[in-house]
């Protein structure tokens, strides 16, 4: 069905507030109404429906799973109710009827522990229910997680057939409780298919003016506002305008191009007629969206309009480290890569996680997931497999690139619709069964091709980023111009963004960063939009700030100011320590002078084993003996660990260069916090301090089921687990998993922590160690492992 | 939109566990750099709501909600007390986003962060009790300490209708999870009892200890002190 949004319809007001006026009992389940009280809920959707509201929401705000636990009713029989009621109501005046979705009630990782698959879930049966009951829309609204709202909105959208209306409610600094803003909500939902976004709840409507603006600024689907009756005061239940005020304020919205207004907390009958006299079915002035190339996280969006680099360090390609990170499912190196690139400056980051043998849909999965915890740039998903790619594109919480497509028919068939169907944006290769062309005009062909392509399956030409291909110059060296020849063709014929990874042009030469650098600055002249670089190497980022000054696209050489002018050090207070010996390091937490120092050793012709057993592990173990008698505290402690694994990292680095049999690693420990528990400080703690003292740790991180551990324990071999919960109510989760470890007779020992944990506890639970702190579990694993 | 100017120092130190000894330069410029940035990350946000008191057989209920406090230890701090209040505080979900980042990049900073953000939250609590011994004050009475979901003999469970009577996840966005951890998880519950007399002195407040669910493990009073 198509809700006419180019003359204003009218929505209807708060339910909470007239439930309450009307003396109705809430207790814990107001959707329980529908089944006791029908007759006063259909009263209140008539009194709407009277005042001239065309579309009415069912009373059915909490009516999921989770929210009714406890009150016996199932969604589907409060849904059907409450649609019922609606329906009755609209009879008369022939109102729309939505069901109505609100939050879930639990955060979704990693902020909470709700998986993305459960919300989705919890959504599939609410919506279905819904559309069983006859609802004419879906509205999920007061949202404030947009990871939240794309489980909802792909929930309604693979399971109805039914318009979706999605809302969200901000804070007066513009963002969600989460941190969303209002270009990210419009960009994200926008291209997952919602066909109208809004905002409602916590604000009043002079509040939310400058918001509506801004979102309706970055869409172009129909715009629904339901302010509150004003600013609620957070400690009583009154918002503070008259329905007068109210609607005198709403007007403005009619100029704005919103097609929908209503009302939400404190509003009542009074105030949806007034708005609907004045405002009902007054036509909607077209809105002027610009057209804008633009990706998002959940809370920072990167538009195209410059250079933005995509940080490539997250790729295994001929990375020794990052293979075995990948192998051992080592997801802090990849965070740390991924932290690291955001620093040295990366607007977005690519992630490929393709090595043989391994599960590469699965890992991207994990990827995505616990990246957008730690960064907050946009993710370029890079892989060939349109799996892999359907795993990463469904939990990404923003608007992602999808890297890549070429101009092979088949190639374009299997990867557009993925990329139409989650909203994202996408690299398409100048390449094609017949490979590369040399010439600049057959690559322009072949980007045409695939730009003509994706806008028939309705990905518009802002979201089809065109990679020329850069040649390597010691091969190809005559193609090279070709290159960029044919990024400034598509950058001016085809009006699109483009992107080159740059490095692979010195392949094969000396001093490959003269040629990178060079060869970058070229391409920026030709149209270069996003360069796929290392951002750590500086002179590559150099080259940018320079040609934003020179271009004149950095005004005032501002940020080349803010980047290169010589400025007195206001960095922490650094100690010139040169030349300390490695032990001294390490006991003053030194990272940076620890890795220095052991490469002195190192080249000094020190064997590698014997700077880690006679200086590394000795130093540790004095740390740890200070970190007990109070000397030393935890920041410390932990300090002194990393300037240890800076030298572990060179001894490392050493004894795979000789190839040598030796191994720096002392063993493996499995460390989890427990199901139901998400703090995991503590085991954090533990993992840093057990890494440095040169373990190998398999981290299952936080809410983990006890077969989980199981099965790691199972297959790593691990002669340790460490278990860590923080409060009473989840150490029986701990025991659980003891006990299951147990009934597998597994030959593992146990060590657990946490909070409220003691060693009589421990051994109650069944444990066979209680680590008090970071330092007892190293010791432990001393025990254990040696 | 409220904000933490600073936090104690000497606090977030006691929550690392520091016993006094030298700190070096680097570490000092390290600590209070992260102070600054908790400041930065913090969202100091509460909510309080009023209820009376009204005693049955099976506890305290809150009225006009349904909201039943149970157990003898709650009995006993808003004895004598004819109303109280309910707090919710949080530092939201910013700061948390900064400790798990910093976990991971630099992990000695994220450690100071998180206590960081354990006092910033003490901190928000102390700014909205003093709103509401303010209030209390206007009308002539006192306010007793803040008593916790999970203190005492009072069950933790409590915490998932103590949050849904205030509203919390919709006005602050403050949920808790099914293993009852609130998310976000720097934020603090209270029950504050609304008394006859000014105020309570601070050898009541510190005599909390004797209830503490955490008696006999308590790190703090290890060392001395008290949380």
């Amino acid at each position: 069905m198509l809700i006419p949004h180019d003359h204003i319809t009218i929505l209807d007001g708060a339910m909470g507030t007239m439930l309450q006026a009307a003396g109705l009992p809430l207790g814990k389940y107001p959707e329980a109404l529908n089944l006791t009280h029908p007759a006063d809920i259909t009263a209140i959707h008539r009194a709407y429906a009277q005042a001239g509201a065309q579309i009415l929401y069912a009373n059915t705000f909490g009516a999921n799973r989770r929210k009714l636990e406890g009150s016996g009713l199932s969604p589907r029989e409060v849904i059907q109710a409450g649609i019922a009621c609606a329906r009755e109501a609209a009879k008369e005046t022939g109102a729309l009827v939505a069901l109505s979705c609100g939050p879930i009630g639990a955060l979704l990782e990693p902020n909470g522990n709700l998986r993305f698959e459960e919300a989705y879930d919890i959504f599939c049966e609410s919506v279905t229910a819904g559309a069983e009951a006859g609802a004419d829309l879906l509205v999920f609204e007061t949202m404030t997680d947009l990871l939240e709202v794309k489980a909802a909105l792909l929930a309604a959208k693979e399971n109805t057939s039914l318009p979706v209306f999605c809302s969200m409610s901000f804070e007066p600094n513009g963002r969600t409780f989460t941190g969303v803003s209002i270009p990210a909500m419009a960009l994200t939902l926008e291209g997952l298919g919602a066909d109208a976004v809004g905002i409602n709840c916590s604000l009043g409507p002079a509040e939310i003016l400058p918001f509506a603006r801004e979102l309706c600024s970055w869409t172009r689907l129909p715009v629904f506002i339901k302010p509150n009756a004003g600013l609620p005061n957070l400690n009583s239940n009154q918002y503070d305008i008259s329905p007068e005020q109210f609607c005198s304020i709403m007007e403005k919205y009619a100029s704005l191009g919103v097609s929908y207004l209503g009302g939400c907390c404190g509003t009542t009958p009074d105030y949806i007629r007034l708005l609907s006299e004045h405002l009902k079915g007054k036509p909607v002035p077209a809105r002027t969206v610009p057209h804008r190339s633009a990706l998002c996280s959940a809370s920072r969006v990167v538009e195209i309009d410059g250079v933005r680099v995509i940080g490539e360090r997250i790729n295994p390609t001929g990375k020794k480290l990052f293979k075995e990170a990948l192998r051992k499912r080592d997801i802090g190196y990849i965070l740390r890569q991924g932290i690291e690139q955001v620093r040295a400056g990366a607007e977005i980051l690519d992630v490929n996680v393709g090595l043989p043998g391994i599960d590469e849909a699965a890992l991207m999965e994990e990827v995505v997931r616990e990246l957008q915890g730690v960064v907050d740039v946009p993710l370029q998903l890079d892989s060939s497999n349109p799996v892999v790619l359907e795993r990463g594109l469904r939990l990404y919480n923003g608007k992602p690139i999808v890297n890549s497509v070429n101009g092979e028919q088949a190639v374009m068939e299997r990867i557009f619709p993925l990329v139409k169907k989650y909203g994202a944006a996408v690299v398409g290769l100048t390449l094609d069964e017949n490979g590369i062309p040399g010439k600049a005009e057959d690559r322009f062909a072949i980007a045409e091709r695939m730009v003509q392509t994706a806008e028939r399956y309705g990905i518009s030409r802002e979201d089809v980023y065109i990679d020329c291909l850069t040649l390597t110059a010691s091969v190809q060296q005559a193609e090279v111009r070709e290159t960029l020849r044919a990024v400034e063709l598509v950058k001016k014929q085809l009006g699109v963004k483009t992107v080159l990874g740059v490095s692979n042009i010195s392949f094969g030469l000396p001093e490959r960063e003269i040629l990178n650098v060079s060869f970058l600055t070229l391409a920026m002249a030709h149209g270069l939009d996003l360069p796929i670089l290392n951002p750590n190497a500086k002179a590559m980022m150099d080259a940018i700030d320079a040609f934003n000054v020179l271009y004149n696209r950095d005004s005032g050489s501002t940020r080349y100011l803010e980047r290169h002018a010589v400025t007195v050090s206001s960095s922490p207070v650094s100690v010139k320590t040169g030349g300390l010996p490695l032990e001294e390091c390490v006991l003053n937490g030194l990272k940076e002078d620890a890795g220095e120092a052991t490469r002195r050793l190192l080249s000094e012709g020190h064997d590698p084993m014997e700077i880690v057993n006679s200086v590394l592990i000795p130093a540790l173990d004095r740390v740890g003996a200070d970190f007990e008698s109070g000397k030393l505290f935890l920041p410390q402690l932990i300090q002194s660990a990393t300037a240890a694994q800076a030298g572990f990292e060179e001894i490392k680095k050493s004894l795979a260069a000789q190839k040598s049999e030796h191994t720096v690693s002392k063993g493996t420990i499995v460390l989890a916090t427990v199901k139901g528990d998400i703090h995991d400080i503590g085991k954090n703690i533990v993992k840093v301090i057990l890494e440095n003292y040169g373990y190998d740790i398999i981290d299952l991180g936080k809410d983990v089921p006890p077969e989980r551990v199981v099965l790691a324990a199972k297959e790593s071999g691990a002669p340790l687990v460490g278990l860590s919960a923080l409060m009473t109510t989840t150490v029986a989760s701990m025991a659980e998993t003891i006990r299951l470890l147990r009934a597998e007779s597994l030959s593992c020992k146990i060590m657990v922590g946490g909070a409220v944990l003691t060693e009589e506890y421990a051994m109650e639970i069944g444990a066979d160690f209680y680590a008090k702190d970071a330092k007892a579990s190293a010791d432990i694993a001393k025990q254990v492992l040696g | 939109m409220q904000t933490l100017s600073s936090l104690d120092r000497s606090e977030v130190l006691r929550y690392l566990g520091w016993r006094g000894n030298e700190l070096s330069a680097n570490m000092e410029d390290m600590v209070l750099r992260c102070i600054h940035e908790m400041c930065q990350a913090a969202k100091p946000t509460w909510l309080y709501r009023r209820f009376s008191v009204r005693r049955t057989e099976e506890g305290l209920l809150l009225e006009p909600s349904s909201l039943l406090l149970a157990g003898k230890d709650i009995a006993a701090h808003l004895s004598g007390c004819e109303e109280t209040f309910l707090l919710c505080a949080t530092i939201g979900l910013s700061a948390e986003r900064l400790i798990r980042t910093r976990m991971v990049s630099n992990p000695e900073e994220g450690v100071i962060l998180d206590a960081c953000a354990t006092q910033a939250v003490e901190q928000t609590a102390d700014l909205a009790e003093q709103e509401i011994t303010e209030l209390c004050q206007k009308e002539g009475h006192g306010l007793t300490w803040r008593f916790s979901p999970g203190y005492g003999d009072l069950p933790l469970a409590v915490q998932r209708d103590f949050i849904r009577v205030c509203d919390a996840s919709r006005r602050i966005g403050l949920t808790v999870t099914d293993s009852l951890l609130m998310t976000p998880g720097k934020s603090v519950t209270a029950i504050l009892g609304v008394t006859p007399l000014p105020t309570v002195t601070q050898e009541e407040r510190t005599d909390k200890c004797s209830r503490c669910p955490n008696q006999g493990r308590c790190a703090f009073r290890k060392r001395g002190i008290t949380c």
